[in-house]
C-alpha cells in the first residue's frame, strides 16, 4: 500500500474553548480504505470538519493531493472538487425528492451542464441501491435510506477522497455489506476516510486503521497489527479473569475477558478488532475528557 | 419466411427495425407487435437503441423532479438558468405558500393604510422592508442544517448568497410597491422604504455569517421597529425614510455590504458552518 | 414487482407511485415504441422527448388506464399522440422512405388482423405499394394508426382538406388496382 499520498495532514491543532480537540494530528493517507476509531468526543468529527473544509483548523496544514485546504479560497475551491463528504447529520430540505436533492447537490458541485448532470444523480442513486426512489419524498423514505441518500451526493463525481461520517449508522446488516462493495472499489483508486463506531466494518473493509482519542493519534497502522497488540490477552473462562479491564458473558455461557492475568482454567482466544480496540482504550492513563 | 404462424422471427424483426423491409411488411410487424408480448420481447431482445437508455433519464429526472414554485417558473421564464432553478429550490421563501403568505401580510398592511391614519401607514412602512429581511433569513435558515456540506462544496458561495437573495427580492419587492401605490394614503412611502430595506437585508446578510440567519434577522427587525416608532411618535412616520435618514441608510448599506464582502473572501458566509 | 407480473398489474403498481414497476413497464415497452415512432419522425432529440413524454405521462395518469384494454396499444395511443403535439408548430417533419407504411395503434379486432395479413401477402398489399408516398402516409396515419383527419393532418404537416384530398385520391387508386388486379 505505497501509493502517492492523497492527503496530508501536519500537525493540525482545533481547540475549542478550553477544550483541545485536536492535539497536533499528523496522518497521510494514500489510496484505500482507512478506519478512523474512537470514542464520543475523541476528536473524529472534528478531525473529519477539518479535513472537509467545512471547518478551519487552529494550526497546522492540510494538503489534497497538493492543494492547501488551509490555503487561499481559491486553493480551498480546488481541494473542494477534490472531496466527497458525509457530515455526521444531514438535514434534507423541505419537500424533496430523492433526486432532487441529489441534482441540488450536483449543482453546488459545478455540475452546470443539466443532461450530465441528471445522468451522474442517477448514478450516484444506483451506488447506494436507491434507483427505483428517484421520485420519493425524502420525508417517505426509512432512515437507512435517508442515510444512503446523503451518501450518494458524496459519490457525486466520483472524487478521489472520500470522508465519511459514520456511514453506516442506521443501515440493516445486508445494506451495510452492500456498502461495503461499493467503498472498497472507491478505496481501489482514491482514499476514503471511513470515521466509525462499527469495530466490524473496519474489520471487514479497512486494510488501515487509526486510533483517534483525546485529539492524539493512538495508534495508525494496518489491521492486523491492532488486532496483534491485544495477542495473548483475550480470555475465555467460567468466571472473569483478575484484573480484567472489561469482561462480559457470551451466549455460550462462558466470561470473555480482555486483559487481565488468566487463572486456571482461562483459556487464550483470538482476539477481534473490538477487542483490541477497547484494550487500547482501557490503557488511557486519564479518564475521558469532553471535546465538543 | 417472416410473419409465420401469426409471429415475427427474429430476422424479420431486424429488418424491421433496421427499416430494410418493404412497407406492407412492416406495416404487418407493426400491426402485430401491439397484440404480442413474445414478439414485443424478442423485438427487445435485439438491443436497445441509444435513444431508450437517453429517454429513460429524461423520465427519472422529470418524476424525480418536484414543479418548482410560481415565483421560480416565472423567474425561469425570465431567464433564470435552470441550473440557479435547482439551486433556488431549496429556499423555503420562494415556494407557493410562501408567496401566498407575503401577498396576504402585504395586503392587510396596505388595507390598514386605506383610511389615511397614521397608524396604518406605520404599519405598511414597518412591514414592508422586513418582509424581504425574513425572506433572505429564512432562504438561508432552510440550508442551515446542510451547511456543513454546503460549504465543502466548490460552488462559489458568495455567488451563491447573491442569487439567494436577488431572488427572495424579486419575490417580494414589486409585490409590496404594487400594493402601496394601489392605496393612495400610502403615497410615497410606497417607494420610500426600498432604502431602508436595502440597509436592512445587507446588515442582516453581513450579520449572518457572524450569528444565525434567525438571530441576524431578529436584530435586524427589532432596529427597524424602534426607528419606525420613534418616527411615528413625532407624528411623522414618513421621517423615518426622508432624505436626512436615507442618506444614513445608503451609508449603512455600503458599510454592511463593503463589511460582506471581506467575510465572503475570507470564507466566512452567510448561513454557513459556526 | 418482479419481471412476471403482466402489463396491467404493472399499471396498477405505478399508479401507486411504484418506480421499479414503471421501470419494467418501460424495459418491456420502451424498445418496441422507439422503433415505431423512429418511422414516423427521423429526428433522435424528437424521439427521445416522445417516449420520454409518454412514461412520463404514463407515471402521472396510470390511473386512467382502463383494464379491459392491450396496455401496448394504450401505450402506443399516447405515444402518438405526444408525437403530433411535439410536432405542432414544426415544418412537416420530412417523409421517412419506408416510414410510409404504417400500423395500428387502436386494439386488433382479430377480423383486422387478417386486413392486415392480407396487406402482406395479397393485392391490398401491392395496392397500397403502388401508392405515391403521400398518399401512402395519408392512408397510413388515418387507417392504420387510427388517428382523427386532424390528428393525422398534424402529424404530416398538411392541411385537413390537402389530406382529405390525398385520402379520397388514395382510396380511388386502390380501388382501380384491386379491380384490375382481380381480373386475369
Amino acid at each position: 500500500m505505497t501509493t502517492a499520498p492523497i492527503v496530508e495532514i501536519d500537525g493540525v491543532t482545533k481547540r475549542f474553548g478550553a477544550t483541545l480537540a485536536l492535539d497536533a494530528v499528523t496522518l497521510t493517507l494514500g489510496s484505500g480504505v482507512t478506519g478512523l476509531l474512537g470514542p464520543n468526543g475523541a476528536g473524529k468529527t472534528t478531525l473529519i470538519r477539518v479535513l472537509s473544509t467545512a471547518e478551519a483548523p487552529g494550526s497546522g496544514s492540510i494538503r489534497v493531493l497538493g492543494h492547501e485546504a488551509t490555503g487561499r479560497l481559491a486553493e480551498r475551491t480546488r481541494v473542494r472538487r477534490l472531496i466527497g463528504y458525509l457530515p455526521q447529520e444531514v438535514g434534507f430540505p423541505r419537500g424533496m425528492t430523492a433526486f432532487s436533492f441529489l441534482d441540488y447537490i450536483a449543482v453546488l458541485k459545478e455540475w452546470d451542464d443539466t443532461a450530465a448532470r441528471h445522468a451522474e444523480v442517477r448514478r450516484a442513486l444506483g451506488l447506494v441501491d436507491l434507483s427505483d426512489r428517484a421520485s420519493s419524498r425524502v420525508r417517505t423514505l426509512s432512515g437507512g435510506q435517508r442515510r444512503r441518500l446523503a451518501l450518494a451526493q458524496a459519490f457525486i463525481g466520483d472524487p478521489p477522497l472520500l470522508i465519511l461520517d459514520e456511514p453506516t449508522t442506521g443501515l440493516d446488516p445486508e445494506q451495510r455489506a452492500g456498502l461495503r462493495g461499493v467503498l472498497s472499489e472507491r478505496g481501489a483508486g482514491g482514499a476514503v476516510l471511513l470515521a466509525t463506531h462499527q469495530t466490524e466494518d473496519v474489520a471487514a473493509l479497512c486494510e488501515r486503521v487509526v486510533v483517534l482519542a483525546d485529539g492524539r493519534i493512538r495508534f495508525d497502522g494496518t489491521v492486523a497489527d491492532l488486532v496483534a497488540t491485544a495477542a495473548g490477552q483475550v480470555w475465555l473462562s467460567e468466571e472473569e479473569v483478575p484484573g480484567a479491564r472489561m469482561s462480559w458473558r457470551t451466549g455460550t455461557g462462558r466470561v470473555r475477558s480482555i486483559g487481565g492475568t488468566a487463572g486456571p482454567g482461562a483459556e487464550a482466544t483470538e482476539p477481534s478488532v473490538e477487542d483490541a480496540y477497547l484494550l487500547m482504550l482501557g490503557h488511557r492513563p486519564e479518564p475521558l475528557e469532553e471535546a465538543a | 419466411m417472416s410473419v409465420r404462424g401469426g409471429h415475427a422471427d427474429e430476422a424479420l424483426l431486424l429488418r424491421y427495425r433496421d427499416d430494410a423491409c418493404d412497407p406492407a411488411t412492416a406495416a404487418s410487424v407493426e400491426a402485430h407487435l401491439p397484440t404480442c408480448e413474445a414478439c414485443r420481447a424478442r423485438l427487445a431482445g435485439l438491443g436497445r437503441a441509444p435513444v431508450v437508455d437517453v429517454a429513460w433519464g429524461r423520465v427519472v429526472a422529470a418524476i424525480g423532479t418536484p414543479e418548482p414554485s410560481p415565483a421560480v417558473r416565472l423567474m425561469r421564464r425570465m431567464g433564470l438558468s435552470e441550473a440557479d432553478a435547482t439551486l433556488l429550490r431549496a429556499a423555503r421563501s420562494l415556494d407557493g405558500s410562501w408567496t401566498i403568505a407575503t401577498i396576504a401580510v402585504v395586503a392587510f398592511a396596505a388595507l390598514a393604510a386605506i383610511d389615511g391614519g397614521s397608524s396604518g401607514r406605520a404599519l405598511y412602512l414597518l412591514v414592508a422592508p422586513l418582509l424581504p429581511v425574513i425572506g433572505v433569513v429564512v432562504a438561508f435558515s432552510s440550508s442551515d442544517s446542510l451547511a456543513d456540506l454546503i460549504s465543502a462544496t466548490p460552488y462559489p458561495k458568495a455567488r451563491l448568497a447573491l442569487l439567494r437573495t436577488a431572488a427572495v427580492c424579486a419575490a417580494s419587492v414589486p409585490l409590496v410597491i404594487a400594493f402601496g401605490a394601489a392605496v393612495p394614503p400610502i403615497g410615497w412611502l410606497a417607494v420610500g422604504w426600498l432604502m431602508p430595506a436595502l440597509a436592512l437585508t445587507t446588515l442582516t446578510l453581513a450579520a449572518m455569517t457572524w450569528i444565525r440567519p434567525a438571530t441576524a434577522g431578529g436584530a435586524a427587525g427589532a432596529l427597524w421597529l424602534l426607528i419606525v416608532a420613534a418616527a411615528f411618535a413625532t407624528d411623522d412616520v414618513g421621517a423615518a425614510v426622508a432624505s436626512g435618514p436615507a442618506l444614513g441608510y445608503a451609508l449603512v448599506s455600503a458599510v454592511a455590504a463593503a463589511c460582506l464582502t471581506v467575510r465572503l473572501k475570507s470564507a466566512h458566509e452567510p448561513g454557513g458552518p459556526r | 414487482m418482479s419481471p412476471d407480473h403482466d402489463d396491467a398489474t404493472l399499471l396498477r403498481a405505478v399508479a401507486r407511485g411504484d418506480e421499479a414497476a414503471l421501470r419494467l413497464l418501460y424495459d418491456r415497452h420502451a424498445p418496441w415504441l422507439s422503433i415505431r415512432l423512429r418511422r414516423r419522425c427521423n429526428d433522435e432529440e424528437v424521439v427521445a422527448d416522445v417516449l420520454s413524454d409518454t412514461f412520463v405521462a404514463v407515471w402521472r395518469g396510470a390511473g386512467r388506464y382502463r383494464s379491459d384494454g392491450e396496455p401496448a396499444a394504450w401505450l402506443w395511443g399516447i405515444a402518438v399522440r405526444r408525437l403530433i403535439s411535439r410536432l405542432r408548430g414544426r415544418p412537416a417533419p420530412e417523409p421517412h422512405s419506408a416510414a410510409a407504411l404504417d400500423g395500428h395503434a387502436e386494439p386488433l379486432a382479430s377480423a383486422e388482423d387478417q386486413v392486415l395479413a392480407g396487406v402482406e401477402y395479397g393485392d391490398l398489399g401491392t395496392a397500397l405499394g403502388r401508392l405515391s408516398p403521400e398518399l401512402r402516409a395519408a392512408v397510413q396515419a388515418t387507417i392504420l394508426d387510427g388517428l382523427s383527419t386532424r390528428e393525422a393532418a398534424r402529424l404530416l404537416g398538411i392541411p385537413q382538406g390537402t389530406l382529405k384530398g390525398r385520402l379520397r385520391r388514395a382510396k380511388a387508386e386502390m380501388r382501380t388496382a384491386l379491380v384490375s388486379g382481380a381480373t386475369p
